[in-house]
Parts: structure tokens; C-alpha cells; sequence
């Protein structure tokens, strides 16, 4: 039992970091209806930025977390205003596609920068394991998925309580109602962009301290998807249960199938719950179902 | 068409054509050879790529800005495949009839196999990393140092020095943990069967994705297995991150962590010094510490890319895969001269490089008629106070190859 339980609580960790992603890109989903492949490379910029300040300019942590976000959400406003505002109005595909040439192009920047060397963030957080009754839990992951839930939290508050959450919610049901409201409906656009790349950093910080900034990093953008989609891709819950959970079926379902399948189950358990997920419910499992009247 | 844009035109016509006249000119002057390195230099294995494609482009400008071999320059070129076999392929068809195209480099084997039937048929010779099966079956593929069951029956023999010198009895229980791919299973293709032969208990092996964020799950099931070693596989930085989370489970503390020779490199052990420590690493060029004292390829870094903080001993081995191009280019010109000089003169020369001594970068090229080896030495190394010192010196790595059925 203790074993399950550390695979389970190892995947917890894991899993928050999915959700994380998952989160900016369903952020950007809830507003403009665009699904979002760029985020990967949010994630490996954010951490980037980050590891740049803290590792390079030896800047204390919040000196290095500020600029950070800051460069981090510029990248997501630039893509939003040069990128995929000229497309409004274009089928939505179209907008989908332009955020696969982004990740390309970015990701052509983020490798040659590396130069297939690995970056390793300096220790912000406390080291060490925490051990209850026979579970070892690491501290500083313990620390991420904390922050994880947090900003679950406070990204749902923003949603339900502010003007501008209205202004995104009101925006993500119709365009041109929110327009006739007095809604800057491109100026949404721009700030949803901005929040997506803070939480897209948030996350891409939180992975490179558990997995360092390398090549793959900007991959765990495809792992973030996945969540997103399985778990409704308008929906900020969706985002959180599913991401845990998938963390979680991973390191279970690798510790447990792996010997008797002969290995490999990591690769493919994300994938098996997406399909089995878009057969049972194709909207999400929290996603909102939409009915048109013909 | 205006009178002034006809002016402009003939002018742009006359400067294209008068540089395509300097250049053919300047070509006919030199003698040259190519060297097609089907590189990746922004992929998984990057992080060795880069580092030994300048040392093997370092080295051929030293030869070339004396005169060359012989008075043949050689002409490197490096493709970035990404490690990506259909890039490898396209790059290599692309690039297969470019005059006097002696050597190929793949980079990865994947790519290596692709275009073996490819160098075979154009009667070329391609130099490969280490799969046991260009050694097992013998053809135009030279592996750049001993395969790799060969380093990893070697790692084995230190194993059970190591396990006698601690004064345990029995016999030592080994896990591996690699790569999922045909490269990460490659070292047990024979290498098992030798660890099994000195009496070593091997646990069932562990495979993971590439980039895969966490080995908790894999590292608890060989502790709970009760392995006293752990072979950590892959390209570098992924042995570092197998280790770095031992590190975080605490496992560094009661287990001795193993690396092949794409291990830890001194920039890994800049990034994780302390969960690397005490790790040993198994490898056929100079690592670490050697590297460092080893003037020839120090002085060539230091003039072609500056102060040594970049420093990776990979770049080493590079030197050495131009060291074997420049010995094949000597003795193919003595053989047959410039003007006849073909690939299959080369393949032809590589069997002849054996007892080639490499500066002490790694053994004496060990390539013959039936040998495809780059070298039969290994020397084990352990980090220590967050450098790679030697523990042993050069010793013959075990032959890992033969002992399986290919």
C-alpha cells in the first residue's frame, strides 16, 4: 500500500505541473476560442527568462521571477498582436495552425540557444524530502504543487469576481454581444494572452526545478494539451482534476504495468485517456456541452 | 524593360558571373576531399554533437591551414539532422555526389543504419557511434571507439573489483536503466550475458521515454529489487537526470550510480556536482581531468574557441575522428594518388589504421580487416569533489559483441 501511495503522491507532484499548462492554454481557449500550441514554448521561454536572472544575472528570486513574467508575457502579447489578431474573423483553423509555426519558430530559437546543453535553475526552494509515516515527499515539488492550487484559485476568483473576468467570460460566449455591451473585445485578447504566458511561466518554472531546461522542455506543452482537452477545454476544473489525475495514472500505470508489458507505459497512458475520454464525453470531462438550435 | 534597369541587370549579371569564374578558378587550384558529418546539433544528443563536430572541424583547419594531407585539403561539411533518421537519409542523398566524398559521420545509429545499404552500395565508408552489430557484421561502418556491450562488459569487470574491495561477499545485483529505444537496450545485447557470466545478478531493466520528467517509478523498482549498482544509459543530459533524481530519493546514499560512455561530461557535472558524486562512468576518450591535461586538444580549444569555461571533453573525441581522417587520407593518397583517389581507396585505408595512436585521447585505433572497432581501451573514472578522475588506467574492454547472437 505504502508503494502505491508514493507512486501516487509522486504523480500528484507530476500532475500538477500538467494542470499548470494546461491551465494557460485553457485560459486562452475560455476567451478566443483558439486552441493553443504555443504554450509549450511559454513554458520553456518563462523558465528561460527565469534560470537567465536567477543562474545568469545572479538577481535574487523575486528580482528574477518579475522580469521573468514580465519578458514572458511580452512574448504572449507580441503572438496575440502580430500573429493572431490579423486572423479574427478567419476560420478558426487557421489560427490554430499559426500558433504550430510559432512553437516552430520558437523552438528554433530556444534549442539554439541551448546549444544541447542542459540550464539548471539555482535552489530557490528548501531541499530535502519530507517523510510521513514511510512516504517521502520532496519539499520544494511539494512547495509547486501548492502554488499550483493557488493559482487555480486565484485565476478562478479573477474569472468569477473582477470586471475583467466578466469582460473574458462574457467574451468567451459571444463576440460580438460582448462587443455591443462596451466590451473591448481585442483588448481581452491581449490580456488573456498576458495571464496565459504568467501562468505559462509559473508553470515552466515550476517543471525546469523538477526536469532543468533542455530541449524537451517546451514538450511537456503536448502533455499540457492532452489535459486540457481531456478535461474540457473551457474548463479551469477541468484542468486541475484532470492534470493530477493524469499525473497520477502515469506513475501508477508505470509502476504497476510496466513489468508486465514489458516497459513503456509512461509513453502511451496519456494518449489511451484521450481517446478514450473524446469517445465517452467529446467536450471534456467538465467541458461545456454545446447545443445549437438549427 | 527601361534603359536603366537593362544598365542594372547586365551590371548584376557581370558581377554573378565573375564570381562564379573566381570560384571555379580558386576550385581548381585545391585538391580536396569532403567529410559529410549527418550531424545534430540542436536534437536530443546535441549536447556531445556539438562539442566534437568542433573539435573534428577545429582539427581539419589545423590540417588545412598547413597545407593539408599531402597537399589535399579536406572540406568539412556538418548537416543538422536533429537526430532524425528521414533528415539523415534526405541529407546524406543530397550530399552523396558531391566530389570526393570519403567519409560520412552519422551521428546517431538510427541514421547510421539507414544508410548503410546506402554507403555499401556507393562503395563509401561511414564512421557510426557504438551498436554491436557493425562490429558483428562486418561492412563499411567503423565504430568510433569499443561497442557498446564491449564498455559495458568492461563497467561489469570493475563492478566486481569494486564489490571485492568493499569486502562483501556474494555477488553483486545490477540494475540498468536506460533510454526506450534500440540504442538504450543496446549495451545488454551481450553485455547482459557477460554480467551474468562473472556471476552478476541482473535485475530486470528499466526503459523510459526520452525527455521523460521523472524516474522515481523506475529508480524505487530497482532499489526495492535490491540493486547494489545502477547503470544509468542515454546521452547526456539524461544520465544526469536519472542521477539527479536518485539524488532527490536518496538512493546516491546506498548505491553505487554506473554511466556509458555518453555519461556525465564535466558541463553535466557543472550543472547537478552533487548528485553526480562518487558516480562512475565507463568511456573510451579521455574525460574530465585527462581531458584537461591533454595539451594537444586543450591548445586547440584555446586557439579556435577561447577560454576553457565551455570546456567539454567531447571535443576530444572529435579531435580523434579527424586524427583517423587525416591517417585514411595518407595512406589512400600513398596508395593510389589525388588524381584516383576514390571512397572505396579510403574504406580500403580505414582497415589499415589499426595500432593509429590518437595522442592519448582514447586507445590505439583498433579498425582492421575484421575489427571495426575505433579502439579497444576503456578507462573507468569517478567523480569526485565535483571533478572526473581516473580510477583505473587504459584497460581492454571485454568483447560484449560476441557473446550475443545478432
Amino acid at each position: 500500500m505504502t508503494g502505491f501511495l508514493q507512486q501516487a503522491i509522486t504523480g500528484l507532484m507530476i500532475g500538477s505541473l500538467y494542470a499548470l499548462v494546461a491551465a494557460s492554454i485553457v485560459l486562452v481557449y475560455k476567451a478566443t476560442h483558439v486552441v493553443s500550441l504555443a504554450h509549450g514554448q511559454l513554458v520553456a521561454f518563462g523558465a528561460l527568462f527565469f534560470w537567465l536572472f536567477l543562474g545568469g544575472l545572479g538577481l535574487p528570486f523575486w528580482m528574477g521571477l518579475i522580469p521573468a513574467f514580465f519578458l514572458t508575457a511580452l512574448i504572449g502579447l507580441l503572438i496575440e498582436r502580430l500573429t493572431l489578431r490579423p486572423l479574427i474573423g478567419q476560420p478558426l483553423i487557421a489560427a490554430f495552425l499559426m500558433t504550430f509555426a510559432i512553437f516552430i519558430a520558437l523552438e528554433g530559437v530556444f534549442v539554439l540557444y541551448l546549444k544541447g546543453q542542459t540550464r539548471a535553475l539555482p535552489t530557490f526552494l528548501p531541499e530535502g524530502n519530507l517523510d510521513i509515516s514511510g512516504l517521502s515527499i520532496p519539499i520544494n515539488q511539494l512547495i509547486s504543487f501548492f502554488v499550483a492550487i493557488l493559482l487555480f484559485a486565484a485565476v478562478s476568483l479573477i474569472f468569477k469576481y473582477t470586471k475583467l473576468g466578466l469582460g473574458m467570460r462574457a467574451t468567451a460566449e459571444d463576440h460580438r454581444l460582448a462587443q455591443s455591451t462596451g466590451i473591448t473585445v481585442r483588448n481581452i485578447f491581449s490580456y488573456i494572452w498576458i495571464l496565459s504566458a504568467v501562468v505559462a511561466a509559473i508553470a515552466g518554472i515550476a517543471t525546469a526545478n523538477v526536469m532543468d531546461i533542455y530541449y524537451m522542455l517546451p514538450y511537456i506543452g503536448i502533455n499540457g494539451l492532452i489535459v486540457a482537452i481531456c478535461g474540457g477545454l473551457d474548463s479551469l476544473l477541468g484542468a486541475l482534476v484532470v492534470g493530477l489525475l493524469l499525473g497520477v495514472v502515469e506513475n501508477v500505470g508505470a509502476a504497476y504495468l510496466d513489468p508486465i508489458v514489458g516497459g513503456g507505459v509512461k509513453d502511451v497512458v496519456g494518449y489511451v485517456v484521450l481517446l478514450l475520454v473524446l469517445l465517452i464525453k467529446p467536450y471534456g470531462l467538465f467541458g461545456l456541452v454545446r447545443i445549437e438550435r438549427i | 524593360m527601361g534603359k536603366w534597369s537593362a544598365i542594372f541587370l547586365s551590371i548584376i549579371l557581370a558581377v554573378c558571373l565573375s564570381v562564379v569564374g573566381l570560384s571555379s578558378s580558386s576550385f581548381a587550384k585545391d585538391k580536396e576531399i569532403a567529410y559529410l558529418s549527418l550531424a545534430d546539433y540542436t536534437g536530443p544528443i546535441a549536447g556531445l554533437n556539438v562539442p566534437a563536430d568542433m573539435g573534428l572541424e577545429d582539427y581539419i583547419k589545423e590540417i588545412n591551414s598547413k597545407g593539408g594531407v599531402d597537399g589535399v585539403k579536406i572540406r568539412f561539411i556538418g548537416i543538422d539532422t536533429r537526430y532524425d533518421v528521414a533528415r539523415g537519409v534526405s541529407a546524406y542523398k543530397r550530399y552523396r555526389r558531391t566530389p570526393k566524398l570519403l567519409v560520412v559521420n552519422s551521428i546517431g545509429t538510427p541514421i547510421g543504419k539507414a544508410i548503410a545499404r546506402l554507403i555499401e552500395r556507393d562503395k563509401r565508408l561511414q564512421i557510426v557511434p557504438g551498436d554491436g552489430e557493425f562490429q558483428a557484421h562486418i561492412g563499411r561502418n567503423f565504430i568510433w571507439g569499443p561497442a557498446y556491450q564491449d564498455a559495458f562488459a568492461a563497467m561489469m569487470d570493475w563492478v566486481m573489483d569494486d564489490w571485492k574491495a568493499k569486502g562483501k561477499s556474494g555477488a553483486p545485483i545490477v540494475g540498468f536503466i536506460s533510454w526506450d529505444s534500440a540504442f538504450g537496450r543496446e549495451p545488454l545485447r551481450g553485455g547482459k550475458e557477460y554480467a551474468e557470466s562473472l556471476g552478476i545478478k541482473f535485475l530486470p531493466p528499466e526503459f523510459f521515454p526520452p525527455g521523460t520528467l521523472k524516474h522515481d517509478v523506475y529508480l524505487t523498482r530497482l532499489e526495492k529489487a535490491g540493486a547494489n549498482y545502477i547503470y544509468a544509459g542515454g546521452v547526456e543530459p539524461t544520465p544526469t537526470n536519472v542521477i539527479r533524481d536518485a539524488h532527490a530519493l536518496g538512493l546516491t546514499k546506498k548505491i553505487q550510480f554506473l554511466n556509458g560512455y555518453w555519461g556525465a561530461t564535466l558541463l553535466g557535472i557543472g550543472v547537478h556536482a552533487k548528485a553526480l558524486e562518487g558516480t562512475a562512468i565507463v568511456s573510451f576518450f579521455e574525460r574530465g581531468e585527462d581531458a584537461l591535461k591533454n595539451k594537444l586538444v586543450t591548445d586547440l580549444w584555446k586557439k579556435h574557441r577561447g577560454s576553457m569555461d565551455k570546456f567539454n571533453e567531447v571535443y576530444g573525441m572529435g579531435v580523434s575522428w579527424g586524427m583517423t581522417c587525416e591517417a585514411g587520407l595518407k595512406t589512400a593518397l600513398k596508395a593510389v594518388g589525388y588524381e584516383k583517389l576514390k571512397a572505396d581507396d579510403m574504406y580500403r585505408a580505414y582497415q589499415k589504421l589499426g595500432g593509429l595512436d590518437k595522442h592519448g585521447i582514447q586507445g590505439p585505433c583498433a579498425y582492421s580487416q575484421t575489427s571495426r572497432r575505433g579502439s579497444l581501451e576503456v578507462k573507468i573514472y569517478r567523480v569526485k569533489d565535483g571533478k572526473i578522475v581516473p580510477i583505473t588506467g587504459w584497460r581492454k574492454a571485454p568483447d560484449g559483441v560476441s557473446l550475443h547472437k545478432f
